[in-house]
C-alpha cells in the first residue's frame, strides 16, 4: 500500500489523491456490503412472517363442504319426492322419481363445482322404506274414523304413529285464531281444549307435550315434560306459524324447548290430543312401512285407536282417496344412502353416507317388523301359524319372540334366532282349550344392541279369517 | 495504461456501489408492517369472517330468503334504488344483507354478492345482488351452494320490518325470476352464492 504520511515533494498530487481515493473507495465498499447484508436479513424476516401467516389447510375443507352440500341437496330432494308423489308405491319412488330428480340436480351442481377446478360424483346406493303421514288440507287434526280414544283424556285424541323413529315432523299454517287462548305456563293434561302433541318414549317412561295455544293474537308453543312435571319452555310466533318439531324451529327461528326429540330414549309414540282445537296442516315421516291396510303400522295404530287392528281405519291410503279429508299415510323414502366421490387437484375423497333430512337424535337403528301374517288353524284348541318378516338398518338382528296371550297372560311363546339385515320365518303357537277365545299375538324383534320393536294383533280362535277381529 | 486501469476500477466500483444500493432499497419497499391491502393476515381474517357469516345465513334460512327476495312484477330485488341489484348502503331490506352490513360495511370493508345459476343450456350465469365496485387485487371470495325447488315461494317484506315473509307465488309460476327452471322434476335450479370482500 502506498505510504500515507506523504512525500509531497515526491510524485504528483495524483498519488496523494489516489491514496485518499482508495481509502474512500474501500470505505464505500464496506458501507455497500453492510447495506446488502441488511437487505438479506430484512428479506429473511419478511419471508418468515409471510410463511407464518399462510393458512395450512390442504383443501380438505372444500371436500367436506361439498359433501355437506350434497347431503343437504339429496335430503331435500328425497322429501320433495315423498311429498310430490305421495300415493305412489315405494318401488316407483325409489326406481323412477328419485333418480329423475337426482338427474336434474346433479349436472347443475357439478357444473358449479367444476368452475373451481373440482368435480364430484353422486350415486344412489340404497334406501330404507318408511311412511309419510300427512294432512294436506287446512283443517282440524282428526283421524279418518271418529271414536278414537287411546289416552283417556283430552278428547278427541288419537295415536298418530307407534312405535317409530320420526323425522321431518312439521305442523304448518297453524293460525292463532283457531287456537284456544291460554297463558304460559300450564299443564296441558289438565286443560280440556288446548291442542297438544304428546310424544311418549318406549325406552323409558318420559313423555313430552307440545301445546299450541293463542296468546295475544299470536301462536304460542309450550313444551311440558311429564317426568319433571313442569314446562321446559315456551316460544311465541306470529298470527300464523309453522312449528317444526324435528328441527326445533318456530317460523324459522330456533325454539330450544322443541329440541326434546333429541332426548327420546328408544322409539316414539306420537298422539294428538284435543285435536279439534287446532287448524292447519301437518306431515311426518316415520321409519316403518305400513301404508296399506293389513300392514304393521296401520294395524298397530288402528288397534290402539279403535281396539282392533281391523277397525278404524285411522288413515286414508293416498291423497286422492282422502280428497278433502285427512290424514293419509303413503309410502315414503325414510333414508337414502349415496356414494360420493370428490376430486380436486390435491384431494380425492371417497365415501358413502346416509341422508335422512331433519332426523333428530341418533340415526335410526331399531329393527322393524315389516310383515306379520297370522293363519288361524284352530280346530279343537286354538292354533295359529304366524309368519313374520323383519329387517334392521344396521344388519344386526338377534332374536325374535312370538307370544300368544290371552287376557294379558302368556299361554304360549317361541323364540327364534335371526341374523343379518333381514330375515323371515314362521312359528306355530297353540293353546289347548282355547277354541273361540280372543288372543293377542305379539311379535317382538331384538337386535344385538338390545334395541327392540314389537307388533301385536288380535285374533279369535274360530278357524275363520273373516270378521273383526279375524 | 495505469490511468485506464484506475478509471476502470472506479467505474466498476461505482457500479457495484449503485447496484447494491438499488438492491437494498427495493427490498425494503414491502414489509408486513405497511398499511397496504396486500397483507396475508387481513386476507385470512376476511375469509374466515365471510365464511362464518355465509354459513350462519345458510343454516338459519336467511340466505334462501334473500335469494328469493325477488319482485316478480318489477323484475328486480325488492328495495333496490335503480336496476336489479343493491348499490347503496341503505337500510338493509332483509336479514342476510343486514348481517353482511354489520360484519363488513360498518368496518370499512366493501363487498359484492353474486348469485350464480345454471341456465337452460348448462352455462353458468351471474345475477348481481350487491355491487359496490371492482374488487381490489387482494379480495377474497367465499361461496356456498343452494338448491331451489319448484315449490319454493318468493319472499317479500310487506310490513317493512326487515324480515322477509313468504308470498303465495311459487317459483315455477314466477314469470321473471332470474334463474330458469332446469329440471322437469321438483328441482328448479342449483345456485351458488358468492360473497367477495375487500378492504377499501
Amino acid at each position: 500500500m502506498a505510504s500515507v504520511d506523504g512525500h509531497r515533494d515526491r510524485g504528483h498530487d495524483d498519488h496523494g489523491h489516489g491514496d485518499r481515493a482508495q481509502m474512500v473507495l474501500i470505505g464505500a465498499l464496506a458501507v455497500a456490503v453492510s447495506l446488502v447484508m441488511l437487505a438479506v436479513v430484512l428479506n429473511s424476516a419478511i419471508y418468515t412472517q409471510n410463511l407464518a401467516t399462510r393458512s395450512g389447510e390442504a383443501g380438505t375443507g372444500a371436500a367436506v363442504d361439498a359433501r355437506d352440500g350434497v347431503r343437504d341437496g339429496v335430503g331435500a330432494i328425497t322429501d320433495r319426492v315423498n311429498e310430490n308423489h305421495a300415493g305412489d308405491d315405494y318401488a316407483t319412488l325409489t326406481g323412477t322419481h328419485l333418480p329423475a330428480a337426482m338427474d336434474d340436480w346433479r349436472p347443475a351442481a357439478v357444473r358449479h363445482v367444476m368452475a373451481s377446478g373440482r368435480t364430484f360424483r353422486v350415486d344412489l346406493a340404497g334406501n330404507t322404506e318408511g311412511t309419510r303421514i300427512a294432512d294436506g288440507s287446512v283443517g282440524t287434526f282428526e283421524p279418518r274414523t271418529s271414536g278414537a280414544n287411546p289416552l283417556g283424556y283430552g278428547s278427541p285424541n288419537w295415536l298418530v304413529a307407534t312405535p317409530v323413529e320420526v323425522r321431518h315432523f312439521r305442523l304448518s299454517d297453524v293460525s292463532a285464531s283457531d287456537l284456544t287462548s291460554a297463558s304460559a305456563s300450564f299443564d296441558p293434561q289438565t286443560t280440556s281444549d288446548v291442542f297438544f302433541v304428546e310424544v311418549r318414549e318406549t325406552g323409558g317412561s318420559d313423555a313430552w307435550q307440545v301445546a299450541l295455544y293463542e296468546d295475544g293474537g299470536k301462536v304460542s308453543v309450550e313444551v311440558w315434560d311429564e317426568d319433571e312435571g313442569s314446562a321446559v319452555g315456551s316460544c311465541l310466533a306470529d298470527s300464523t306459524a309453522t312449528v317444526d318439531l324435528t328441527r326445533a324451529t318456530l317460523d324459522g327461528q330456533r325454539c330450544e324447548p322443541l329440541a326434546f326429540l333429541d332426548d327420546v330414549d328408544g322409539l316414539a309414540k306420537i298422539y294428538y290430543v284435543n285435536s279439534d282445537d287446532v287448524s292447519g296442516t301437518y306431515e311426518l315421516t316415520v321409519d316403518r312401512a305400513g301404508y296399506q291396510t293389513g300392514d304393521p303400522l296401520k294395524d298397530r295404530v288402528d288397534a290402539a285407536n279403535y281396539d282392533d287392528q281391523c277397525s278404524g281405519p285411522t288413515y286414508f291410503d293416498s291423497p286422492s282417496e282422502a280428497g278433502g279429508g285427512s290424514p293419509y299415510a303413503t309410502a315414503a323414502i325414510y333414508s337414502t344412502t349415496v356414494d360420493f366421490r370428490y376430486l380436486s387437484q390435491s384431494v380425492t375423497y371417497d365415501t358413502r353416507f346416509r341422508v335422512a333430512n331433519d332426523e333428530p337424535g341418533p340415526i335410526a337403528k331399531h329393527p322393524k317388523v315389516i310383515d306379520v301374517t297370522v293363519t288361524d288353524n284352530s280346530d279343537s284348541g286354538a292354533s295359529f301359524t304366524v309368519s313374520w318378516s323383519v329387517t334392521d338398518p344396521n344388519g344386526d338382528l338377534d332374536t325374535i319372540s312370538v307370544e300368544l296371550r290371552r287376557d294379558d297372560s302368556v299361554v304360549d311363546s317361541s323364540t327364534t334366532a335371526v341374523d343379518g339385515g333381514s330375515d323371515s320365518g314362521s312359528t306355530t303357537l297353540s293353546d289347548s282349550d282355547g277354541d273361540g277365545n280372543t288372543y293377542t299375538i305379539v311379535v317382538e324383534v331384538t337386535d344385538s344392541e338390545s334395541n327392540t320393536r314389537s307388533n301385536s294383533e288380535t285374533h279369535v280362535a274360530d278357524d275363520d279369517a273373516s270378521g273383526c277381529p279375524p | 495504461m495505469r490511468a485506464q486501469a484506475h478509471t476502470l476500477e472506479s467505474v466498476v466500483a461505482s457500479l457495484l456501489l449503485i447496484g447494491s444500493l438499488v438492491f437494498a432499497y427495493q427490498v425494503t419497499a414491502v414489509t408486513p408492517l405497511t398499511g397496504s391491502t396486500s397483507s396475508q393476515h387481513i386476507e385470512n381474517q376476511q375469509r374466515a369472517a365471510a365464511e362464518g357469516v355465509l354459513q350462519i345465513a345458510e343454516k338459519s334460512g336467511a340466505l334462501r330468503r334473500a335469494v328469493l327476495f325477488w319482485d316478480d312484477t318489477k323484475n328486480r330485488f325488492y328495495g333496490t334504488d335503480d336496476g336489479q341489484y343493491y348499490t347503496n348502503k341503505v337500510d338493509p331490506p332483509n336479514e342476510f344483507l343486514a348481517s353482511l352490513t354489520r360484519a363488513f360495511e360498518d368496518r370499512g370493508i366493501s363487498l359484492n354478492v353474486n348469485v350464480v345459476y345454471v341456465d337452460s343450456d348448462g352455462d353458468r350465469r351471474r345475477q348481481r345482488m350487491v355491487y359496490r365496485g371492482e374488487p381490489s387485487s387482494n379480495a377474497v371470495t367465499v361461496t356456498t351452494m343452494l338448491t331451489l325447488y319448484d315449490d319454493d315461494v318468493l319472499y317479500a317484506d310487506s310490513d317493512g320490518d326487515g324480515v322477509a315473509e313468504p308470498t303465495d307465488e311459487e317459483l315455477d309460476t314466477a314469470s321473471s325470476f332470474y334463474a330458469p327452471d332446469v329440471g322437469s322434476s321438483s328441482v328448479y335450479n342449483v345456485v351458488v352464492v358468492e360473497v367477495t370482500v375487500w378492504r377499501q
